[in-house]
């Protein structure tokens, strides 16, 4: 029997030393609040640094409500005596933009190794899946600790979270040139772009397998099946799979279980590859982004250009993924 | 009596039905292959256009190898000819391939000289792609699916042909060296891939530099493929006279590939990207052909080929077929082919689903679809506890009266409509003494004067009878779905829903569609429609679009009580007003409207003295239940300004029609609107 490196931030970084020496925290300074949850434990650690991306959505009618928010958090931070480093940048940035945020990040750090927590709470996945495959191979990042804070139970607004889904795109640094066999959906609330993305995928020489994260948490469990409705999703049977809306690692298995599944029934195991759709909860993502890095998949996303300023309410528990340790990624699979 | 159990329009998708090859060619309607869509099976390069839904893909994969193996195995003698071409396909989807996310790591410092290596190495990446696909599909020919295939085209395949084949390939000059050592088709295939695999990498970031064994031996833009061709002529494998088509899919990906620069033609990778597929076409390279398929938007853009300012001609380099304009309904009707094509869809999934009789279907659904006269639908909203639309006797000179009166006690409908006529001249010259004879010349019984008015006076008394607009009968059908056969399919496939459930809760079969189950299928896709515009890109700002459009239309269809003005269902515009600087934000943002669904564009015959050349927008039409409002485009629609129109679109505003003279000038706009799309 093997545990799975996560837990509450508080009890996993508590586990080993390692997990809280020489920290740069790289997290967001986002309109939700959340995100300033894992800076402000970061923040009292001796010698840590912090830098927040401020990720800039294209102008919207959201605009001036956001800086509002962002304005007031810059205020939360000052009177908790956080010390950070705000970064602007772009959401749709091109992927060497996104790199060269990550590399002056590390280069911003005096300590080799170093200890970087990774704040996906309210970063784009456009963002954190290139940052963490960026940080998984990068010598200067000797640990890495994905950390997520959600919001309040039912913090989630009943309005869109985003809009105005650009193109089917690979995530930075999740691309192929092949097109895959079988096509991973995880759901979310949010199914924003994925309509238009699984009718390029109907094509039924392709498969389609959703990830229904499971239990979602009240009073999420009926928008999820709203959306998996919807979308006209096969909710039994093997194209269909509950995954721990928490549990990054359980979800990078049950991908390597659905591979596996597909290879037994392919004439041809070795052509077989998945594609994945991370649209469920930010810690589904991260296991999905986990596998892609191991299994080299595609990733395919319909980035929103705009996101709601009150995307979430309020503070709730942060979670922590420690996927690498010691110089060495965990192998997961 | 037929069993309803069985959706036949349950999968929108042609493309879902390509597992199964049979019932993919039982789907598959020849009748869109008329005409204009011929030109794509023709030698030389096609840009085949159209909104999403439009059927671009469903063409495009015609001269896919395994579909085409597909019909002759069902077709063995290929006795129709109208499906089946001799031509050699190989394809690629910008989307599925990748290719969107191609560009955003730099290979170079300056953002200049790296836009010009990035555009020679996706040139490069195309012609390995397409090499490749060129080896996978002679492999195909020599597979036993795909030896029919093979002697059709009169295509030799065995091994040591194509081994010798490779070995010619791969010593080409047009691959600087890179394949020198290689001499069998499997060397080939696996330093193609390689090739492949090693510019993947650098892009996901797996590698730290692409090696310079990549960059040193960069192809020209189609040579590896005209040498390919070139061989399996020399070598046998492919007859001269059968061409090579290669399908590019989704060419609008690659337009939008830098959102932030996208306008700075210098610049944008994503323009850069459309020249390196444009230089392709410009080689008008005989014995290959590209098919291009992309949204109208889209294409028109950027014409210039890579590392010129020469651009593409129409008719030179490339021919258009334009779905669109193909299949949706102009003013001339009679070459309209949409309701052939769409009739022939319908009953090859009723044949290819149902058991029972009849076993000819070709015009089953017409006829299961009930439909409603003018007559009929008034009966239909008058039928409630509701108090109908009667004239305003009172008001009316005593012949005028009298006349009404009578015509109303025969025909209602007809007698509103003669009021409203009254309404116009009593403003206009007043009324005569005495009505005229109530016979075929009477201007209130004049066929276009009501046609222009018919729907227009539905819907007032709809809403007086506090009622929803009915939609019916397989015209209406037909109308709705715009000229887009995947609309055309969700509705069939929601009112046959709707009737199965109604059966079941009633333990009957039906052999037709109410008009009330019709209309409430219809009511249910309109907003489904309408909700979808957000799925699209930039469809939040969109939907907002046409949420107000629709809303304002509605209200002024009620307020008008005269009718003067039915016809501002739609809104025009001048073209030289729309090119302007000021124009052209609010161009983009009507003509990718159109792209995407939301709205119906259409060429404008002015009817001003000045004769400007205008074009006019409609709410597309299945668009139109969701706000009681009808899809017909009858009469003038309404002359807006630039202006105006970037006010609707940039503000949140109620969108108000004032008709006066001064707007039906179409006075160029004074100001600008820098904040249009937020």
């Amino acid at each position: 029997m093997s545990l799975d490196p996560w837990g509450p931030l508080d009890w996993l970084v508590g586990k080993d030393p390692q997990l809280s020496q020489n920290v740069l925290c790289l997290g967001t300074l986002s309109s939700e609040e959340r995100s300033l949850a894992v800076p402000i434990v970061a923040s009292p650690i001796a010698n840590s640094e912090i830098r927040l991306l401020r990720i800039d959505d294209p102008p919207s009618r959201h605009t001036a409500a956001i800086e509002a928010a962002l304005n007031e958090h810059r205020n939360t931070l000052a009177a908790r005596n956080v010390t950070y480093t705000e970064v602007g940048v772009n959401l749709l940035a091109t992927d060497q933009e996104i790199a060269d945020a990550f590399g002056s990040a590390v280069a911003a750090s005096p300590h080799r190794p170093l200890c970087m927590w990774l704040d996906i709470s309210s970063m784009p996945k456009r963002y954190f899946f290139l940052v963490v495959k960026l940080a998984l191979a990068s010598n200067d990042v000797g640990t890495l600790t994905v950390t997520y804070t959600q919001p309040v139970p039912g913090g989630y607004i009943d309005a869109h979270l985003a809009e105005d889904p650009d193109d089917l795109r690979p995530l930075p640094g999740y691309t192929s040139i092949v097109e895959p066999s079988t096509l991973v959906v995880a759901v979310g609330f949010e199914s924003l772009g994925l309509p238009q993305f699984l009718n390029e995928y109907r094509d039924k020489h392709r498969r389609i397998v959703v990830f229904i994260p499971f239990p979602p948490g009240q009073p999420y469990a009926q928008r999820i099946w709203q959306t998996v409705q919807r979308l006209g999703l096969r909710t039994l049977g093997p194209d269909s799979r509950r995954v721990a809306a928490l549990d990054a690692f359980e979800t990078a298995r049950q991908l390597g279980a659905v591979l596996a599944a597909e290879q037994a029934r392919a004439t041809q195991p070795e052509t077989v590859s998945l594609a994945l759709a991370p649209y469920g909860p930010k810690p589904v993502s991260l296991g999905m982004c986990l596998f892609a890095i191991q299994r080299d998949a595609p990733v395919f996303y319909t980035q929103p250009k705009s996101y709601h300023p009150a995307y979430t309410i309020g503070t709730g528990r942060s979670w922590a993924y420690l996927v690498k340790l010691g110089g060495n990624r965990l192998n997961l699979l | 009596m037929q069993d309803l159990s069985i959706n036949p329009f349950q999968e929108l998708y042609l493309t879902e039905a390509l597992e199964d090859p049979e019932l993919y060619l039982s789907w598959f309607s020849p009748t869109i292959l008329t005409g204009q869509t011929e030109v794509l099976f023709r030698v030389g390069n096609v840009v085949l256009s159209g909104a999403n839904g439009a059927g671009k893909t469903m063409l495009l994969r015609l001269f896919s190898p395994e579909v085409q193996a597909a019909y002759l195995r069902l077709h063995p003698d290929n006795d129709d000819g109208a499906v089946l071409r001799r031509v050699l396909g190989i394809g690629i989807n910008l989307v599925h391939a990748g290719f969107s996310s191609l560009g955003k790591r730099a290979l170079r410092p300056a953002p200049r000289e790296n836009l010009e290596v990035w555009s020679l190495l996706l040139g490069d990446l195309i012609n390995y792609y397409l090499v490749n696909e060129l080896i996978s599909t002679l492999r195909f020919l020599q597979s036993p699916t795909g030896q029919r295939l093979a002697e059709f085209l009169g295509a030799h395949v065995e091994d040591k042909r194509l081994q010798e084949y490779s070995r010619w390939l791969a010593s080409q000059p047009s691959w600087f060296g890179n394949f020198d050592d290689i001499d069998s088709i499997e060397g080939l295939t696996a330093a193609v891939r390689k090739r492949l695999g090693l510019i993947r990498s650098f892009v996901n970031w797996n590698l730290e530099r692409l090696p310079d064994e990549v960059l040193n031996t960069k192809t020209e833009i189609g040579d590896p493929l005209t040498d390919a061709r070139t061989g399996l002529e020399n070598f046998g494998v492919l007859p001269r006279e059968i061409p090579l088509s290669v399908t590019v899919d989704q060419y609008e990906t690659l337009l939008h590939i830098d959102y932030a620069r996208e306008q700075d033609p210098e610049l944008s990778v994503g323009r850069s990207f459309c020249r390196v597929v444009n230089t392709f076409l410009s080689r008008r390279d005989p014995s290959i052909s590209f098919k291009v398929g992309v949204r109208p938007y889209s294409w028109g853009r950027e014409l210039r080929i890579l590392g010129s300012d020469a651009q593409l001609e129409l008719g030179r380099d490339y021919q258009r077929v334009d779905l669109d304009e193909l299949l949706r309904r102009g003013e001339d009707t009679s070459s309209w082919i949409f309701p052939d094509f769409a009739g022939d869809v319908a009953a090859r999934r009723l044949t290819a689903t149902l058991k029972g009789e009849p076993r000819d279907y070709s015009d089953w659904l017409p006829r299961a679809l009930e439909s409603l006269d003018a007559k009929q639908e008034v009966s239909k909203y008058c039928s409630s506890r509701s108090e109908p639309l009667v004239p305003r006797l009172g008001t009316w000179p005593g012949p005028w009266t009298d006349l009404l009166k009578k015509k109303y006690e025969v025909d209602p409908f007809s007698a509103l409509l003669m009021e409203v006529w009254m309404l116009q001249e009593s403003e206009r010259e007043g009324l005569a003494e005495q009505p005229p004879a109530d016979d075929a010349t009477a201007p209130w019984n004049r066929e276009y004067w009501q046609k222009e008015r018919k729907d227009a006076l539905l819907i007032q008394i709809a809403s007086h009878c506090r009622q929803r607009k009915l939609y019916a009968g397989w015209r209406t059908v037909l109308t709705l779905s715009g000229g887009n056969i995947l609309v055309f399919l969700s509705l069939c496939r929601d009112i046959w829903d709707l009737a199965q459930r109604a059966a079941s809760k009633s333990g009957s079969n039906a052999t037709r569609f109410s008009a009330e189950l019709q209309s409430q299928a219809i009511w249910s896709v309109s907003a489904s429609w309408v909700r979808k515009q957000e799925e699209f890109p930039d469809g939040a700002a969109r939907r907002r679009f046409i949420t107000r459009l629709g809303i304002a239309v509605r209200k002024s269809l009620i307020a008008d009580k005269k009718l003067s003005y039915p016809g501002h269902t739609g809104f025009s515009l001048m073209e030289e007003d729309l090119d302007s600087p000021e124009g052209r934000a609010v161009r983009d943002f009507l003509d990718s409207a159109a792209d995407f669904g939301a709205l119906f564009k259409l060429r404008h015959t002015t009817k001003e003295r000045d004769r400007r050349p205008r074009q006019k927008w409609y709410l597309f039409p299945v668009l139109c239940p969701h706000f009681d409002i009808p899809p017909a485009r009858t009469k003038e629609p309404y002359y807006a300004t630039v202006d105006e129109v970037a006010a609707w679109v940039s503000s949140d505003e109620p969108i108000s029609f004032a008709p006066s003279k001064s707007r039906r000038r179409g006075k160029r706009p004074t100001t600008s609107h820098p904040d249009l799309f937020r």
